[in-house]
């Protein structure tokens, strides 16, 4: 039972690592918190079950058209709601509250298309159950696990192994030294929008696949959870990120299982603080938060 | 023509004239110092340069170009290598990783990987320790970071803000050994150092700035009495 | 929010000038009554046309559409009006909206449609002396808690279960034992159905309960409950809860490889139970006041004719509300309500209800109230081939 509940946790971890990374990458770059990014992750999942329904295509296909989707859709968020008024000067809280705006339009224009109830992948995609003795996982849950650390691997990779990848780092940690560098930090800010953007948009078919829970208000929660993610493994930190999307997966489901369901947010913000407490730059403290 | 011109710059922080029209030349090839008490608008001015701060009047042109509508990463595109005070080291990323953002704009320049080489000879304590974050680097070894990443970008003009601050008097006279041997391949550098002795030293010519404008100017500085008196201090009785 | 907007209240000057003089100057009142032919009859409805319940509200409305269609006209007491108004689902809404509706010309009110609107609106409906009918709410005591003034068309839970427990264990081929009751521990109903109502009755049965394990609504992940579930491995699985989280909890049992047959609670009456946990929910059986196949012919060509307008199907709480429209417009004629005397058409309006016996609407059959709740026999369904279905 423990094993196939730290499966449980994986799989829901996995997930939110994946949307947690885009709070880390943005709030990097730019040490905002983009507050319409739930919203991201949740158009990205429509994008997958549109593929599916309208062109009946797999779950490959599905997850390059969240992938696609939602990194266009960021970029566009950070050229309308955020470089505008970045070019007006420093101001911490416009950009946040436009984010907040944006994220509602969002949410209002997919329940205009789509409707207010949860919609999900067609029954075929559940996938066949491999039961394996001491844990059972589907077709599907592979495909969501695999998926889900190849991007991760893929965002390593390209981090530290590609010239823009590098810069994204170095914008990440000082915008003035970058940009003296030759770096077009605005290039790179959208850049990141869209990476951040496209594993959200990643993240949330996965979830689409998984919980076969897609609506609009889907990206609520995992907004909120996300950010507590971010806090967890550390602003801006990438493998923050990741570290602390399957700590929290794990642990939540582990606290359902062995507690009960109500503390499942509470646990999810009790270990926040816990950590918080313990390592005030979280998990993997990055130097960010301090005066530049 | 000079590399750098910079004509009658005016620089305002809100009602504080941080630079009240200062002119001033860097030739090619030439070490040019520039000094002056704290506050004088050193830094604001290779800030100027940079495209960090925006003009009020004046002009700044380089290489023939006038800077007015660059932007930062473009004016670094076209040769110009900023070393800011506090050294600006990128702390999260590998000493490698620094050196190879200097080589940004040159994109795929397939003559990026001699000049990796070429820094790591000047600056062995660098060579060994590649795979290490910035971070943990002496205050010596991050001057030499800044300075090779610095030369990674191939610049025809390297702007040094207190390049010797904070560092051992060793360290900061292999610092300066450095500097002076990069004229030899043809770079130019404009040098702001509260190390007045040894920047006069250094260069060919200089520059005092007083309250955001330029008090004295000329080859010889070194030996100037108003100099010697103001900005030389003790050091003058050698 | 989704499709349709709340209507807007129609608010008419003739019948506010009529209450405003009623108070003032009875004498002038009484004339301008008489030149008046018709006063017409209004009826308060609540439902949550936005927010948590939308799905319910939007089929309600729907209900509400065909309902007027058919059969606005009251014959001598002239047309029946409807004041509909927007609660979102939420208390404080429903509060402020019945206190609106009391103080109005409406003669009886019709919802609030969920449990926790109808405990706070009640009170303040038998205070104010005005009929109040939910369609839907089904915990159980929340009429019968506010006598004389109270009552609810749907069938509560207690009334559901038992029957439901009947057909289930003899449907199954293997003999069930033991279950272990999955619930939603954050909605009202279907958290006392499972603390409450549903041990009693499987208790009645002689099943065990190996567990009791709670999700919260609005949850998407249920692997770590189910899982938990799966280490009992119990005869059967109860579920408790609203139809999006009882599809998903179906779902994750298929997916973790549990079989075992599934009975479910009241919350799951809706066509989006079986599109959400398609195969998963095949064979779960559940019983309600009304569905959607009823081979009845009223029942067939009401459903074919709502299917055919809002390209969906009707669920429970569309013919609830249609059913409990057609019972007061019934009232209405029946009693002599004429919409002119507002105070002595509510007494009318309650002592139709509180005596109701036997008295047939066209989508549930008869129904008599005892204690403010309706009494009628529920109708025991399976989940076949993607469709509710009689279970035989």
């Amino acid at each position: 039972m423990l094993l196939q509940q730290l499966t449980n946790g994986l799989m829901l971890g996995s997930t939110y690592a994946l949307v947690a990374i885009g709070y880390s990458l943005i709030f990097g770059v730019l040490r905002l918190l983009h507050l319409a990014h739930g919203e991201v992750f949740m158009v990205g999942a429509f994008a997958g079950l549109i593929v599916v329904l309208w062109f009946s295509l797999g779950p490959f296909a599905a997850v390059f058209g969240g992938l696609v989707v939602a990194g266009i859709l960021g970029i566009i968020l950070e050229l309308v709601a955020f470089r505008p008024i970045r070019r007006r000067g420093d101001n911490y809280l416009a950009p946040i509250v436009s984010s907040v705006g944006a994220g509602l339009v969002l949410q209002e224009v997919m329940t205009k298309l789509f409707g207010a109830e949860q919609q999900g992948f067609p029954r075929q995609f559940a996938g066949a159950v491999y039961d394996l003795g001491i844990i059972s996982i589907t077709s599907t849950q592979i495909f969501i696990i695999v998926v889900a650390f190849a991007s991760m691997i893929a965002l390593h990779l390209f981090v530290t192994r590609s010239r823009l990848g590098v810069a994204i780092r170095a914008t990440s940690e000082n915008l003035e030294i970058a940009s003296i560098l030759g770096i077009n930090v605005d290039f790179v800010i959208m850049l990141t929008f869209a990476i951040a953007s496209a594993l959200g948009g990643i993240a949330g078919v996965l979830v689409g696949l998984n919980f076969n829970a897609v609506s609009p208000f889907m990206g609520i929660d995992m907004a909120t959870k996300g950010m507590a993610i971010m806090l967890i493994g550390g602003l801006g930190s990438i493998y923050g990120a990741m570290a602390g999307g399957l700590l929290l997966g794990v642990g939540e489901v582990l606290s359902v299982a062995y507690l009960a369901s109500s503390y499942r947010d509470a646990f999810a913000f009790g270990l926040m603080i816990i950590v918080l407490l313990l390592r005030p730059r979280g998990l993997f403290a990055t130097g960010i938060g301090e005066a530049r | 023509m000079s590399l750098l011109a910079i004509d009658r710059v005016k620089v305002t922080y809100g009602n504080v004239v941080a630079l009240a029209g200062v002119s001033l030349a860097v030739g090619t090839g030439e070490i040019v110092a520039l000094i002056g008490a704290n506050g004088a608008g050193k830094s604001t001015l290779m800030k100027a340069v940079m495209g960090q701060v925006r003009l009020a009047e004046g002009s700044i042109s380089f290489d023939g170009v006038s800077l007015a509508s660059r932007r930062t990463h473009e004016r670094a595109s076209l040769g110009i290598a900023y070393v800011p005070e506090g050294r600006g080291t990128l702390r999260q990323l590998s000493v490698r990783e620094n050196l190879l953002m200097g080589a940004f704009a040159r994109r795929r320049d397939p003559a990026i990987a001699d000049d990796f080489a070429r820094v790591l000879e000047r600056f062995p304590p660098l060579a060994e320790r590649l795979a290490l974050p910035a971070g943990t680097l002496s205050g010596g070894q991050q001057q030499m970071l800044v300075m090779g990443r610095a030369l990674m970008t191939r610049p025809k003009l390297l702007l040094l803000d207190e390049p010797s601050l904070g560092l051992a008097p060793l360290i900061a006279a292999d610092i300066f050994q450095t500097i002076s041997s990069l004229t030899e391949t043809g770079v130019s550098v404009l040098l702001v150092e509260q190390n007045a002795h040894a920047a006069l030293k250094l260069a060919k010519r200089a520059y005092v700035i007083e309250m955001g404008k330029i008090a004295l100017q000329g080859p010889d500085l070194l030996h100037d009495p108003r100099v010697r008196e103001s900005y030389l201090g003790e050091v003058a009785l050698d | 929010m989704a499709y349709v907007n709340p209507p807007r209240p129609r608010r008419h000057a003739r019948a506010a000038m009529l209450t405003l003089c009623a108070g003032a100057c009875a004498a002038a009142a009484m004339i301008s009554m008489t030149e008046l032919a018709h006063a017409d009859v209004s009826l308060g409805v609540l439902i949550p046309s936005s927010g948590k319940g939308a799905a319910y509200g939007i089929q309600q409305q729907n209900a509400i559409d065909m309902f007027m269609e058919k059969y606005s006209d009251l014959g001598a007491a002239g047309k029946l009006k409807l004041d509909i108004y927007d609660t979102r689902g939420e208390n404080p809404e429903a509060i402020n909206l019945t206190r609106k509706l009391m103080g109005g010309d409406v003669v009886a009110i019709v919802g609030p449609q969920f449990s926790g609107e109808a405990e706070v609106s009640f009170p303040l409906a038998v205070r104010g002396e005005v009929p109040i009918v939910t369609p839907m709410a089904a915990k159980p005591g929340i009429a019968n808690a506010n006598q004389p003034w109270a009552f609810r068309y749907a069938l509560t839970s207690e009334n559901v279960y038992g029957p439901l427990l009947d057909a289930w264990v003899k449907h199954q081929s293997k003999p069930i034992k033991t279950v272990v009751v999955l619930m939603d521990g954050k909605d009202a109903v279907s958290a006392n159905d499972g603390k409450n109502v549903f041990p009693s009755v499987l208790k009645a049965h002689g099943l065990q309960i190996l567990d009791t394990i709670t999700f919260q609504t609005g949850d998407i992940d249920y692997s770590a409950q189910v899982t938990r579930a799966k280490a009992l491995n119990p005869d059967g699985i109860v579920i408790s809860a609203l139809y999006n989280e009882a599809a998903h909890v179906a779902v994750e049992l298929r997916k973790q490889g549990m079989t075992q047959p599934i009975v479910a609670g009241v919350g799951i009456n809706h066509p989006k139970f079986i599109e959400l946990g398609g195969d998963a929910v095949e064979g779960a059986m559940a019983g309600f006041d009304f569905f959607v196949d009823d081979p009845k012919p009223a029942v067939a060509s009401w459903a074919a004719d709502f299917e055919k307008r809002f390209k969906a199907q009707p669920s429970n709480a569309a013919a609830e509300m249609y059913d409990t429209l057609y019972l007061m417009r019934d009232c209405i004629i029946s009693t002599g309500i004429t919409g002119k005397d507002i105070a002595a058409d509510r007494v009318k309006m309650r002592d139709c209800w509180a005596n109701m016996k036997n008295k047939s609407a066209p989508l549930m059959g008869t129904t008599s109230i005892e204690k403010g709740d309706a009494v009628r026999s529920p109708v025991v369904l399976e989940v076949k081939g993607g469709r509710f279905s009689v279970a035989q």
